[in-house]
């Protein structure tokens, strides 16, 4: 009797354990969600002008300039800083004088990506035989994130008497595209 | 004499026992099961999903969706799960972004068995936790219940571009 029984159980475990395995069902249903790209880059204010001191023929170096870059493209941002003429004066323009940037990291960059200073210092040569009347600094990140730059503007003097007086100006653009 | 005697004791049991158990095993085939108690099923009311995220600081909500239970046997304890992944973006798979579910009962059926046993649960890819799931159980009978999806970017600096996708699956187990 006890066996009997017990082929009872034995019988009633598979059959109950068929119908468990059975009667688990399934459905599912897809959720997509787009993030739109977020990329962007802030100019500091416009610095103060300086002043040539009379007679020095030392470069004059503008306070480092504080650049903001973010961007969530998932290969990162390429950012470039560039001057597309030297310093021409407002009122003669065959005046020039080059011009000289410099890039280097400003603070910790928060995100995953890492930042890397592509070209670090470039200037302007109005005055070559072939003459380069631009100058390019560049960095580049490998994934999201946000990053500062500081970036400095050098106004270059040859010979003080050769510098006619008046206000001389360039200007500074800065460009962010994302990664491909 | 007795060692015969208790060997013809000892055969006539184990002799029923395996008859009992034939009997019993052609019964139970015989009978049409899915007939008698047909499968419980779950799905989803609504289609695919799709949203996109303009304030990524706050998180992306979907608008709940409805999913059916249907528990035919009014006696089988019967167990809902409804598991979901965290978002994972179509171009990077190494991006993710956590999810959560919500869960409530929409209706408890007609002898008001289904309750929410679990009512929130979300991932959370930096410790490990890949897998959120909500739970709902009843005796047994239909019900339906309502899911809410979040996509949480807002608690991540720096959210990908892209399309990113997760699903719902929900499971039904009737034990009897």
């Amino acid at each position: 009797m006890k066996k009997f029984l017990w082929s009872l159980v034995g019988v009633s475990a598979v059959l109950v354990g068929a119908q468990v395995a059975h009667s688990a069902l399934t459905g599912t249903q897809t959720f997509s969600v787009v993030v739109p790209s977020n990329i962007s880059i802030t100019a500091p204010a416009s610095p103060t002008p300086m002043t040539l001191p009379d007679g020095s023929d030392a470069t004059l170096p503008f306070p480092a300039q504080t650049w903001s870059v973010k961007g969530n493209s998932r290969n990162g941002v390429a950012v470039t800083f560039a001057v597309s003429q030297p310093f021409v004066n407002a009122s003669d323009t065959s005046y020039k004088r080059d011009a000289r940037l410099s890039l280097s990291a400003a603070g910790t960059p928060t995100g995953p990506g890492v930042w890397t200073i592509g070209t670090a210092t470039d200037a302007t040569n109005y005055a070559a035989s072939t003459p380069d009347n631009d100058a390019t600094v560049s960095a580049s990140s490998n994934r999201t994130g946000q990053a500062s730059f500081n970036l400095g503007v050098e106004f270059l003097t040859v010979e003080n008497d050769e510098v006619a007086e008046g206000t001389y100006s360039t200007v500074v653009t800065g460009t962010v595209s994302a990664n491909p | 004499m007795d060692a015969t005697s208790t060997t013809h004791r000892g055969g006539s049991p184990r002799s029923l026992g395996i008859m009992g158990a034939a009997v019993l095993f052609l019964y139970v085939s015989s009978v049409d099961w899915s007939a008698a108690a047909p499968p419980p099923s779950i799905h989803a009311s609504g289609k695919p999903q799709s949203l996109q995220v303009l304030d990524t600081f706050q998180p992306g909500i979907f608008p709940e969706q409805s999913w059916k239970i249907v528990a035919p046997n009014p006696f089988g304890p019967t167990v809902a799960i409804w598991t979901v992944t965290p978002f994972t973006n179509l171009k990077d798979p190494k991006s993710f972004v956590d999810s959560q579910l919500n869960l409530r009962t929409v209706s408890h059926g007609n002898s008001g068995g289904w309750q929410v046993f679990v009512p929130q649960a979300r991932t959370t890819v930096t410790r490990g936790m890949n897998t959120a799931s909500v739970v709902a159980a009843s005796q047994g009978g239909h019900g339906e219940v309502g899911i809410t999806v979040s996509f949480l970017g807002h608690e991540q600096p720096f959210v990908s571009d892209g399309a990113y996708e997760t699903t719902v699956v929900g499971t039904i187990t009737e034990a009897f």
